[in-house]
């Protein structure tokens, strides 16, 4: 299937989701880009996996801290019908909230448990959101453009 | 809490392992819940090594992320320098030369044999076999000694640049690579004598951990791991980088997926790279190693998820430049990390002496997972 | 042992000539000490795999009666291969509390030695020795198996050093 026919069926089922454009200046995407709004994603997702597009690999989620917000980036493959999807959601940084698709993927668990440790970011519906790498205690997000780590003994 | 335990009134006890013990494979931490000896509830506990490389690599260069890059999983770390490289070549659409293709093809497939061997080595002594590693660490060293003249370094290589690789092969190398590969094919035999098929081995691997088809791709796990499950999930074939579409090799698959067929397609995989490393060596003509490019890059602005087939399944760099000399974010995509999730879901039910044959068939790298 | 250990000299050199007998048994002790240092076979990170390597066929650390021990109570040497990130550093330090004494550390690498490569990282120890004490610190990003057996030499004559006498 071509970039075209996945967009316009995914346009077709869910008209709010559209082509990310890259900003002027920036590269091409490489892969098909999608922008989906955080409140709906995970009846995209769930759409996208089950649909008629089958989207069964999550190959990574990743969080991206932009400054002015924040992204949560899902990068989607077909193993069935070996095509691919990059999907992007923009979360307002105040506030970075958005339903989990762990229950989508399973392989969203740890990822998404990641990408709170380090950005903070709140997958709501997610069934153990806890702090994954870091140090019990640990404060502050470090991938945040913002973080300043804070000395203690061991430094 | 299970019926058994109402009726008896015994209690659910936890047990920790780790993050000190002999097979968790560095530091893993496990939680596990147990009714006696069957385990209810898993729960891996990470981050004993974490070390913050993607703070790390938006303060390093392009190029001296691939330094950094030999760390996240250091038994396989030419594998990661692949990695590291591909991204920024897109983005600024460098093309490399020929020779150096077939050079990084060679060292990645080697790499693979080096990884599996300790794979093949450290999961004997999970299952109770200490002879196996020291026969794997036989045949590793040679491999080491091989990148040693390459690149002087036996773990941590620091050998491919962005356009190529850093040095050219020394004279002794090719020889000594066709004189390894002749040595190490009936050592493969050998290991199956003496591992594969051995009763013991397979009472304790044949049929625990397995892994459907549709659990393989819901945790998405990559590599060896879902190739066992029957899957036949290979980058290299699937979506093929660097020159991997010139050259003839299969991809071992298993049926069940349990720990022995994970074993198994590790071990069938040495001897596909070994055709591998064979074709690329007969393909291999003088010529340049490296493309024209700046010792410091400014890849322009953009964005790419480059993956790799490393040893232990798919490794990816989502990589985001702004057009300055670092990058803006560096995800790293660790296949172990990954794997590893499945742990919560197949612990529970086993026997707790099947922990450490399931977690060793995994094949885990802390450096990974962690990162 | 111990009781002989701390009460011995003590009643010896009270003794004129007793200092002679207290080296002399200083010589044995520390001979035996030194012949069998028994590590704990644990690892951080990358270095331990170069770690594994001096276990392995070729180097075989074993000819210097280094013998690995699964539990900290059998150990008596304790390598910090890799690096050491502050959620581990705890649990480190809980290892070496449970070695029984004398205990020694060889810090290995870089990573251990100042935090090497993650010197700037925010979750990583900058040197074990913040956090134990160290005997003999290796150089390398990872040192090489040679290096590994090199440091267990130094260790022994560092043991060869040592008194139970109490005038130090």
């Amino acid at each position: 299937m071509t970039d075209q026919e996945i967009l316009a069926k995914i346009a077709e089922k869910f008209p709010a989701v559209v082509e990310s454009k890259p900003a002027a200046g920036t590269l091409p995407a490489y892969s098909l880009t999608v922008e989906a709004p955080a409140a709906s994603i995970a009846e995209v997702c769930a759409w996208l996996k089950s649909g008629g597009l089958k989207f069964d690999y999550l190959a990574s989620l990743s969080g991206v801290d932009l400054k002015d917000k924040l992204q949560v980036v899902y990068h989607l493959y077909s193993l069935e019908m070996k095509h691919k999807l990059v999907l992007k959601v923009n979360l307002d940084r105040a506030v970075p909230e958005l339903p989990s698709v762990s229950s989508v993927w399973q392989a969203a668990n740890w990822h998404e448990r990641e990408a709170y440790d380090m950005f903070g970011i709140k997958f709501t519906g997610h069934p153990y959101l806890e702090r994954i790498l870091t140090a019990e205690g640990f404060e502050g997000y470090p991938l945040l453009k913002d973080f300043i780590a804070k000395p203690d003994q061991y430094d | 809490m299970t019926e058994t335990l109402k009726n008896t009134g015994f209690e659910e006890m936890t047990l920790n392992m780790g993050p000190q013990h002999p097979s968790t494979h560095g530091v893993l931490h496990l939680l596990l819940k147990m009714d006696g000896e069957v385990i209810t509830e898993a729960r891996p506990d990470i981050g004993y090594l974490h070390r913050g490389m993607e703070k790390l690599a938006e303060k390093r260069t392009w190029g001296a992320n691939i330094a950094l890059s030999d760390r996240w999983d250091y038994i396989a770390s030419m594998s990661n320098n692949f990695a590291a490289v591909l991204g920024p070549e897109k983005l600024m659409n460098i093309a490399v030369p020929k020779r150096a293709e077939y050079i990084r093809i060679i060292m990645a497939e080697l790499n693979r044999i080096a990884s599996h061997l300790i794979f093949f080595g450290t999961y004997g002594i999970d299952i109770g076999a200490f002879t196996p590693f020291f026969y794997a660490f036989r045949e590793r060293e040679m491999i080491l000694d091989l990148y040693e003249s390459v690149c002087g370094a036996r773990l941590t290589y620091n050998y491919f640049r962005i356009g190529g690789v850093s040095a050219d092969l020394p004279e002794e190398f090719v020889p000594g690579v066709k004189a390894f590969i002749k040595y190490f094919r009936p050592k493969l035999k050998e290991y199956d004598t003496l591992l594969s098929t051995n009763p013991i081995f397979m009472d304790r691997t044949v049929g625990v951990g397995a892994i459907s088809k549709e659990e393989a791709v819901d945790w998405a796990l990559s590599g060896p791991n879902i190739r066992a499950s029957g899957i036949s999930f290979d980058i290299r074939k699937e979506d093929p980088y660097s020159v991997y579409s010139e050259f003839d090799f299969n991809i071992p698959t298993g049926k069940n997926g349990d720990c022995w067929d994970r074993y198994m397609v590790r071990m069938n995989e040495m001897s596909e790279s070994a055709r591998i490393i064979e074709q690329a060596l007969e393909k291999l003509e003088p010529g340049d190693i490296m493309a024209k490019v700046a010792k410091v890059i400014r890849p322009p602005a953009g964005e790419i998820y480059t993956h790799v087939e490393a040893p232990k399944g798919e490794l990816g760099v989502y990589c985001i430049s702004d057009g300055s000399t670092m990058p803006y974010r560096y995800k790293v995509r660790g296949p172990s990390f990954v794997n590893l999730a499945i742990l919560q879901k197949m612990l529970r039910g086993l026997k707790i002496a099947d922990v450490v044959a399931v977690l060793g068939s995994i094949d885990i790298v802390l450096g990974e997972v962690d990162r | 042992m111990g009781l002989v250990l701390d009460k011995a000299p003590y009643i010896l050199e009270s003794f004129p000539g007793g200092s002679y007998v207290v080296t002399s048994m200083d010589w044995v002790i520390n001979w035996s000490r030194k012949s069998s240092l028994w590590p704990l076979s644990f690892g951080l990170a990358c270095c331990a795999i170069e770690w594994m390597a001096d276990v392995g066929s070729r180097n075989d650390f074993d000819r210097f009666g280094v013998f690995p021990r699964p539990t900290p109570r059998q150990a008596d040497l304790i390598f910090i291969s890799g690096t050491l990130t502050k959620k581990m550093a705890s649990r480190v330090r809980r290892l070496y509390e449970q070695m029984a004494e004398p205990r020694y550390v060889i810090s290995m690498g870089s990573c251990s030695n100042t935090g090497g490569p993650f010197y700037d990282s925010y979750s990583v120890v900058k040197g074990v020795d913040k956090v134990l004490p160290v005997d003999v610190y290796i150089a390398g990003c990872p040192p090489r198996p040679e290096a590994v057996l090199l440091s267990i030499l130094k260790l022994q004559e560092k043991i060869m050093t040592e008194t139970i006498s109490h005038k130090k």
